[in-house]
């Protein structure tokens, strides 16, 4: 590893990543890392909009993998911590927020629906989801709001997309990447 | 009645309700892990507080980030205050935003689309 270190930063700067983690993700870390991306992003940017909207589309994410990935360990204290995967750079003048996480098999139906479903949609037809599931209950299956797929959807003007590649009878590796 | 302060963290905002001066503010970045127990304090707090008082109660939101979690609790709160106001309580909601802060901006605009409650969108310099 230490030889090939330069190699490895070179690899990094090249595909425009500027941020990696693998691992637990409790709010303190998602926190530290928002915290982070943001400040490198106003270095990068004239206008802090671009780093707000990466930070809170990077926050809707990363607390998607706090409340759903299948792949847990405790920490000190003896709580949960999900699993999973963030990384955020720039190529092609918009930066990409990409996340990754195991789900279980059952989990995979449901977002797929949920993500088809606002595939396609306008930015009219985003609000109006997003006013309408903001005023009802969320589905059972939801631990949040239900608001962050179409959130995001809304903030990277439709430019989400994702991927689900089947590991075994039990989990999936489910993949989603947000352009903004 | 008993003032509600809640220090700000990382994640929530300053809960700052007076109940002697009447100044209620909430100011800061708002996107913890579970928005709903974080507001549920406050939820409580400014039910009392409307119940036992009949004068003028403008309260100031000052939220820089809000995660869905957060907007969805919000606009449940703003949905109770517009009830109250349409029975006769004098409520005026304040909403702030940085002049920078796009995603602050819009949400006040969203918010005020479905509320009749006065809801004054203010840019700060």
């Amino acid at each position: 590893m230490l030889k090939d270190l330069y190699s490895f930063k070179k690899k990094i700067e090249d595909s425009g990543i500027i941020f990696c983690y693998s691992g637990p993700v409790s709010q303190s870390v998602a926190e530290e890392i928002a915290n982070a991306v943001k400040e490198r992003i106003d270095m990068m940017e004239e206008s802090q909009n671009l780093g707000d909207k990466v930070f809170t589309t990077f926050v809707e994410q990363v607390q998607n993998i706090m409340r759903y990935s299948a792949e847990k360990q405790l920490d000190i204290d003896n709580r949960e911590v999900k699993i999973g995967l963030t990384l955020i750079g720039k190529e092609d003048n918009k930066f990409f927020s990409i996340t990754g996480n195991l789900i279980t098999n059952d989990q995979v139906e449901g977002i797929v629906s949920k993500l088809e479903k606002i595939k396609g949609m306008d930015k009219d037809q985003l609000k109006a989801y997003f006013k309408q599931k903001m005023k009802e209950e969320p589905d059972p299956s939801s631990k949040g709001a239900g608001l962050g797929f179409i959130d995001m959807a809304r903030k990277s003007n439709g430019l989400i997309d994702y991927n689900i590649e089947r590991i075994d009878d039990q989990t999936s590796f489910f993949s989603m990447q947000v352009k903004i | 009645m008993d003032n509600l302060f809640i220090e700000k963290t990382k994640s929530t905002p300053t809960v700052d309700f007076n109940a002697e001066t009447g100044k209620l503010k909430i100011e800061g970045k708002s996107y913890p892990e579970n928005a709903p127990s974080f507001y549920k304090p406050v939820i409580d707090w400014l039910e009392n507080y409307i119940k036992e008082n009949d004068g003028k109660i403008e309260i100031d939101f000052d939220i820089i980030y809000l995660n869905t979690s957060t907007t969805k609790i919000i606009m449940s709160i703003f949905n109770n205050l517009n009830e109250h106001f349409n029975n006769g309580k004098n409520i005026i909601i304040n909403w702030l935003y940085d002049s920078e802060n796009e995603m602050a901006q819009e949400s006040g605009e969203e918010f005020a689309e479905d509320l009749t409650v006065p809801f004054n969108l203010i840019e700060k310099d």
